[in-house]
């Protein structure tokens, strides 16, 4: 890259115009002279053009805005230790003071000197003040920001004005009482009026602060608002950072920088080495932690004020992350990520971090997004929108708490439906923005090669039960093979996709399935989303492989000539067929054009094994059931073929999803009903519960569509298991020891054989019950391996003294390559290990020469086999599919 | 037109392959006073200052105000291409697309020349005053090396603190600590041997090992290193040279105290 012959304007982080200049490029002045004190000043106070007066006055205007909104609320972000960053204490300030005068000093003495020479100062590097104000901390109370002296301006050059008055932002108080206004002044004096990446980890701060729910979602909604009133272009960057991604998952936006770039990053941003970094990260567990000890550890030179990170710069920058391919891409990787963290300071710098190892750790997922998302489009709108006026707080806080819920949760399901169907952010914030919430449904719809969340099915334990919840309806049973979910899509021009059910582009990995399309698709279909069970079978005979066979298949790359194991796609649903949707018709409907518009080939392509019946039934559905278990099926899944129900049905099977146009009519009727609520509630309540229907509700987990599996609870084996050694936990559980590293006993060795990773089951007690017990350097830990334990290429951080024996339970017992247990008695290469295992109990009673040996683990292997098939499901986790073992 | 030539292609070699681990892209400005260069390291935590006199050069010739902006690896390259003891003449046009290098050997009549492509760099230049420091140390370079050497294995980050009986280099790290003090002290002999210490009031900092062991990297350029130091203040580590300076910049850490 930098030997590129071109000659070629080098591009700095100018934005064009003098005053909002490059951050830290350097930090000796500018070539020009700089006349008086005054210019000074204000170069070093704030870039658009207040003097530092100007902006003090804005300053306590802004705090007695908050003061007064704030006057019945505790500041509860005070103890968060932000805000006790403005206190300065009196010794600085002078040590400051003086410091600034001898700046001025030398300008003039320098400006009438030369003319053309600017005298040269060193501000004080960052995080002076914060020193101070760490230490002062304790005995600063918590109050509202004092409006800082005029004389205090210079000392602070470092930290800007508007970090000051972010880090006292208040995000978290009530959204109906947050008039995301009062921030208009504060955005438009940030560059270009974006919105600064500070703003958003201020939002951050605050959530991570909280475990309430409630808070979560109020702090991301009045940020979100924020954007849509301020500063709208920025919204969609923020939406991506907030859920920790570039882009939606199928277009396979990946950073593709590992940890050592940015641990390269940090060792030169930070000033420290690999070793120094390294104590940090143990110390702390987590990327972002550890740089922001190393960033604030580490001084750094600046002259010119820095300009703040924007929102729209820092995914700007991760998109380019993403992008940079090849040869050459690692360093521009890490030049970028360099520049992002010379350019972050204080909590930035952490949440940047966290960013960049794609593990940000705020608890907001992707429903706290749309919740937050939906709320903040019901009460703020963008400035020059269309669409119609938005309920305004106060007309909101006027309505009675069970209407107003209602208002909220009829957003959401907007925002949740318009999702699960085209779960892109890069189209519902636009979407959102244009047309606000009523008109989202037009905007976001199914699209060919944009895959639609899965609709899931609910889980019965038993067939009796099952066939009771039924009632007279008519339903199909299918097999529910043991393969991969898999959604096709085909436009009209043969193109095909295909995705996985966490909505990963697989396509590269079946190249034989898109190979096939052509030959399934009957003469009058052009464009389809087609969903089914892709399953490794035997070409010749037809069989069905187990799950593992099929995961043994290569990711990436595939080509038809290379694959080794056979598939057949088994469809079982068409949720769209020559552009015309097909969501909201009836299963039976669905069913019958699927079968009709496509062909079957032989052990390639062909439709799902199905019964269809009533609860009368019962005998016959009780035979299909047991010839899926045979045929190595997980079990069945029951779909409802209809939507009217039968005169006299007597089922239970009730749903108040309602569909898109009716929670949109209830959101307008609310924001007119200008806090009528008995009215609202009546227009919520009036006759939702009706029948669950047979359509196809994407992302929903509906009875509709009922999973029945082999009972799990009664049957299933457990392991007497020995724990032998922990790794660091990561993130939450960086204080305690996760995963766990089990073993099983060897009796004609003695030897322990590590049997598997354990990471689930554990209480928080327990973790710290544990940690306490193998306290790392403690008698009951060693930093080697003891001979007589068998778990090779495994380097865990400890190792346990073996001594106890933990009840584990797991999904079923696979092959490994990676693990040595039972090695020799079923396979002469390879050992055994557990799928999906659970701590369930300690086992005080018995000692660890009571443990399980590997010979009792071969035999439950063997049984496993001959049963046909594994019993799956693991405490009701939906896990099958998944390859993310 | 820029024509300058020195007498010996080392000293430019030195320099280069001093900063070039600090700096990759920079301008090297050329106006009648001779060639100078300024440029921050990508972390912001150095600050690289050289400056090369025209009386270094005969001849020297600079028209006008050239900024030649170079990748300092390419530069390396072709510097690398020739020997310590040759004549090397640098030309460039008043708006340059390349810099040109010919080195003459006068041992073996060989002559190589090389013209490298630039860029445009987008940094201004800016002045630089002198500054009243707190204290000031001289001593020989070598032993400032040793010194960055031998306490980076131990740490990270070395405390250089400067008191009237002289200066102390301490770090502490995971396998245990160290210090090495020297007092002032004259060398009748051999006056770059002497250890002087300048100061007005005692200073104690802490800096990143890793940007000193770098910044020793110019050791060869002068037999003499100058640290500069004051609280609030870059630490300035300053090589002389015939004919200029080759200045480092450094910002303290924040010390372990708290």
């Amino acid at each position: 890259m930098p030997e590129s012959p071109a000659k070629r304007r080098k591009k700095n982080d100018k934005t064009g115009s003098p005053s909002k200049g490059p951050t830290l490029d350097f930090f000796f002045g500018r070539k020009q002279p700089v006349p008086s004190k005054l210019k000074l000043v204000s170069d070093a106070g704030s870039n658009e053009g207040l003097t530092d007066e100007e902006l003090a006055r804005k300053l306590h205007e802004q705090w007695a805005k908050e003061d007064a909104l704030l006057s019945c609320r505790p500041l509860k972000d005070a103890e968060t230790g932000e805000s006790s960053q403005r206190s300065v204490s009196a010794d600085q300030e002078t040590k400051d003071r003086e410091f600034a005068r001898k700046l001025q000093e030398d300008e003039e003495l320098e400006g009438s000197g030369s003319g053309n020479e600017e005298a040269v100062s060193f501000y004080p590097p960052e995080s002076s003040t914060k020193r101070e104000s760490s230490t002062k901390r304790e005995s600063e109370p918590p109050k509202q920001p004092a409006p800082p002296s005029k004389d205090a301006k210079i000392q602070l050059e470092d930290k800007p004005e508007w970090d000051k008055i972010i880090d006292g932002l208040l995000f978290d108080m009530d959204p109906l009482s947050f008039n995301p206004e009062d921030y208009k002044s504060l955005v438009e004096s940030l560059p270009d009026g974006r919105l600064s990446y500070g703003l958003l980890t201020r939002a951050f701060v605050l959530i991570n602060s909280t475990r309430s729910r409630i808070k979560i979602v109020d702090t991301l909604t009045n940020f979100l608002r924020t954007a849509i009133a301020c500063d709208p272009a920025s919204l969609l960057p923020a939406v991506w950072l907030t859920t920790n991604d570039i882009g939606p998952p199928h277009e396979q936006t990946e950073l593709g920088i590992g940890g050592s770039v940015i641990s390269k990053a940090l060792i030169k941003v930070g000033g420290l080495d690999q070793k120094g970094l390294r104590t940090l990260y143990n110390k702390y567990g987590d990327a972002g932690d550890a740089a922001f000890e190393a960033k604030v550890k580490q001084r750094t030179l600046q002259l010119r004020k820095p300009v703040p990170l924007t929102i729209k710069d820092v995914y700007s920058s991760l998109v380019k992350i993403s992008q940079s391919k090849g040869t050459g891409s690692q360093e521009v990787k890490q030049r970028i990520v360099e520049r992002l963290l010379v350019q972050s300071r204080g909590e930035e710098v952490r949440y940047l971090a966290r960013t960049l190892v794609q593990h940000l750790r705020i608890g907001a997922v992707k429903t706290t997004m749309l919740i937050a998302l939906s709320r903040a489009f019901l009460m703020t709108h963008p400035l020059d929108a269309s669409n119609p006026a938005p309920n305004s707080p106060s007309t909101l806080s006027k309505l009675a708490k069970e209407a107003k819920t209602e208002v909220f949760s009829a957003a959401e399901e907007i925002v949740k439906a318009c999702f699960a169907r085209c779960p892109n952010y890069n189209e519902i914030v636009p979407g959102l923005l244009t047309v606000g919430l009523a008109g989202l449904k037009d905007v976001c719809k199914l699209t060919v090669h944009t895959p639609l969340k899965p609709m899931l099915g609910s889980i019965t334990r038993d067939l009796p039960e099952m066939l009771g919840r039924l009632g007279s309806r008519e339903f199909t049973a299918e097999y529910k093979y043991d393969g991969q979910r898999a959604q096709i899509h085909c436009d009209e021009n043969g193109r095909v996709s295909i995705f996985s059910r966490h909505l990963e582009n697989m396509t590269d990995k079946y190249p034989d399935l898109v190979a096939l399309i052509p030959s399934i698709r009957g003469p009058n279909v052009t464009t389809f989303i087609m969903e089914g069970e892709v399953v490794a079978i035997n070409s010749d005979t037809g069989d069905l492989k187990t799950f593992q066979t099929l995961a043994s298949r290569g990711r990436k790359d595939v080509t038809i000539g290379t694959v080794q194991v056979n598939v057949c796609m088994f469809a079982f649903d068409l949720m769209q067929l020559n552009g015309e949707e097909l969501l909201a018709k009836p299963f039976r409907e669905r069913r019958k054009l699927l079968r009709e518009e496509f062909m079957e080939v032989e052990k390639r392509f062909t439709w799902v094994k199905s019964l269809d019946a009533t609860a009368d039934d019962q005998d016959a559905v009780i035979e299909f059931f047991k010839g899926s278990l045979k045929e190595k099926c997980e079990g069945v899944m029951v779909k409802l073929l209809d939507n009217e129900v039968p005169p006299g049905d007597n089922g239970v099977l009730e749903t108040d999803a309602t569909d898109l146009d009716t929670l949109v009519e209830e959101v307008q009727k609310k924001s007119n009903s200008k806090g009528k609520a008995p009215k609202g509630k009546e227009a919520k309540k009036g006759g939702k519960r009706k029948p669950l229907l047979a359509t196809y509700e994407p992302d929903k987990r509906l009875e509709s569509w009922l999973k029945v599996k082999k009972d799990y609870d009664a049957s299933t084996d457990t392991l007497d298991v020995i724990p032998i050694a922990g790794w660091h936990g990561m993130g939450r559980k960086s204080k305690w020891w996760s995963p766990i590293l089990l073993a099983v006993r060897n009796p004609d060795t003695g030897s322990l054989e590590a049997v598997c990773k354990c990471m689930s089951g554990f209480t928080d007690a327990f973790y710290q019950e544990m940690k306490e017990k193998y306290s790392e350097d403690g008698e009951n830990t060693t930093r080697t391996k003891r001979s007589y334990i068998e778990a090779p290429e495994l380097h865990p951080n400890v190792w346990f003294e073996p001594q106890e024996v933990w009840e584990i339970v797991f999904a079923d017992i696979t092959l490994s390559p990676n693990y040595t247990s039972a090695i020799g008695l079923v396979s002469e290469e390879r050992g055994l290990s557990l799928r999906f295992p659970r701590f369930l109990r300690k086992r005080d009673d018995k000692s660890i020469e009571e443990a399980s040996t590997s010979e009792d683990l071969a035999a439950m292997y063997r049984k496993q086999m001959s049963s046909g098939k594994p019993t799956g499901d693991v405490g009701g986790d939906d896990n099958e599919g998944d390859f993310e073992d | 037109m820029l024509e300058a030539r020195l007498e010996q292609a080392q000293v430019l070699k030195k320099v280069v392959e001093a900063i070039k681990d600090l700096v990759q892209d920079c301008n090297f400005d050329c106006n009648d006073t001779g060639i100078q260069l300024q440029a921050m390291d990508n972390s912001h935590v150095a600050l690289v200052s050289m400056h090369l006199g025209s009386d270094g050069f005969s001849p020297y010739r600079c028209d006008r105000n050239i900024a030649l902006g170079i990748n300092l690896n390419s530069l390396m390259k072709v510097l690398r291409a020739g020997a310590n003891e040759d004549l090397l003449t640098l030309k460039a046009e008043d708006q340059p697309d390349s810099l040109n290098l010919v080195f003459e050997s006068s041992a073996n009549d060989r002559v190589s020349e090389y013209d490298i492509k630039l860029m445009d760099i987008d940094q201004e230049h800016l002045g630089i005053p002198d500054t009243e420091y707190a204290a000031t140390i001289t001593l020989p370079s070598a032993e400032f090396q040793r010194i960055c050497r031998d306490l980076s294995a131990l740490s990270e980050s070395v405390s250089i603190e400067a008191t009237k009986d002289g200066v102390k280099f301490a770090c502490s790290g995971d396998i245990g600590n160290g210090s090495v003090s020297l007092r002032p002290h004259t060398n009748v002999e051999d006056e770059a041997k002497s250890n002087k210490i300048e100061l007005t009031e005692p200073v104690n900092l802490t800096f990143s090992l890793k940007y000193l062991v770098n910044f020793c990297k110019a050791s060869s350029l002068s037999s003499t290193v100058r640290l500069c130091l004051s609280n609030e203040v870059p630490l300035l580590v300053e090589y002389k040279m015939e004919a200029g300076y080759l200045r480092f910049y450094l910002a303290p850490k924040i010390g372990d105290e708290e």
